[in-house]
């Protein structure tokens, strides 16, 4: 990162090379769109690239940095869009079959996409950055700019909604 | 032992891998989910857990590396002025020394005044002190 403050493009290349897809999986579990997750994640990486001067490696992981200004930019976005999230992904909406034509698991993994994206904003992102990406409860509290405990709060509130939306999916799942 | 509640709120909270529980609740959970409620509970939450696993698949950004890269190179960076002034010695004793040197020379190369239009100022000045001085009662 401190080659890429100096305006060194490879470093810039490499540490697109090491970060864009987590970032670009973040933005799009969080907006469930293709053409947003691809704008906000190139937003992001072009704020790393013009400001990054204003990361300080001493006070926050670079990951924790970087996620949360992928994270502002998602509540940015949802703001402008006044919360309206598609309830479906947008590669599934262009040319979807009918539901009947679908097996189950594609059925439940609309479910599980519709959702998530059907979540408060805040819950969505501790579940998706938990849960889903795996990044430990203190760097998620981080991110979203909530402290611990809050966090977990969030995540089990996000848990319980989803699990009482998914009910009979769940059950085919444990059957 | 945990209560019900308890080990459903920990699920909740921490998931269904009891690893990556916080240490003081993970012997407490082992425990209880060795029993048949606990187990029924962790079972759901791992069926949860394999649901939400199901979402992890996100479309490839195609080209999107190299979009940012082209963008990247095209919008130029913001000069950064603070960095670039105390990278050398020189740098921050020369931004002082300016003014000092714009001083000097508007000082050497502001035209002389003639001796007439100094008098002049000399005998307004006295005018004025004169005036005070009778304001003030003390010219006898």
């Amino acid at each position: 990162m401190r080659l890429v403050q100096t305006g060194d493009q490879q470093a810039y290349a490499r540490l697109l090379d090491r970060h864009l897809n987590n970032i670009h999986a973040y933005v799009f579990r969080m907006t469930n769109n293709r053409a947003d997750a691809e704008d906000i994640a190139q937003e992001t990486f072009l704020r790393v690239w013009h400001r990054g001067r204003t990361f300080k490696p001493g006070r926050v992981r670079f990951t924790t940095w970087l996620h949360r200004i992928a994270h502002n930019l998602c509540i940015d976005e949802f703001r402008k869009r006044r919360d309206t999230v598609d309830a479906e992904p947008e590669a599934m909406a262009d040319d979807a079959p009918a539901v009947d034509e679908l097996n189950m698991a594609e059925e439940r993994r609309k479910a599980v996409h519709a959702g998530i994206a059907a979540l408060p904003e805040r819950q969505r992102s501790a579940l998706v950055l938990c849960q889903i990406q795996g990044r430990s409860n203190r760097e998620a509290a981080q991110i979203i700019g909530v402290s611990v405990d809050a966090l977990e709060s969030l995540i089990a509130r996000a848990r319980r909604t989803l699990k009482t939306r998914l009910g009979n999916h769940m059950e085919v799942e444990g059957a | 032992m945990m209560t019900n509640e308890e080990f459903a709120d920990c699920l909740d909270r921490y998931g269904a891998n009891l690893e990556l529980w916080p240490p003081e609740n993970r012997a407490a959970g082992r425990a209880f989910a060795d029993t048949t409620p606990g187990g029924r509970q962790l079972d759901a939450a791992q069926a949860f857990d394999a649901l939400l696993a199901e979402v992890l698949s996100v479309p490839e950004p195609l080209g999107l590396r190299e979009r940012i890269l082209a963008n990247a190179g095209s919008r130029a960076r913001p000069f950064d002025f603070a960095p670039w002034l105390f990278a050398a010695l020189w740098r921050p004793v020369a931004l002082a020394a300016m003014p000092l040197a714009v001083g000097f020379t508007l000082g050497f190369t502001y035209p002389e005044t003639d001796g007439l239009e100094e008098a002049v100022a000399i005998i307004a000045f006295t005018e004025i002190e004169d005036a005070l001085d009778v304001s003030n009662g003390d010219i006898e």
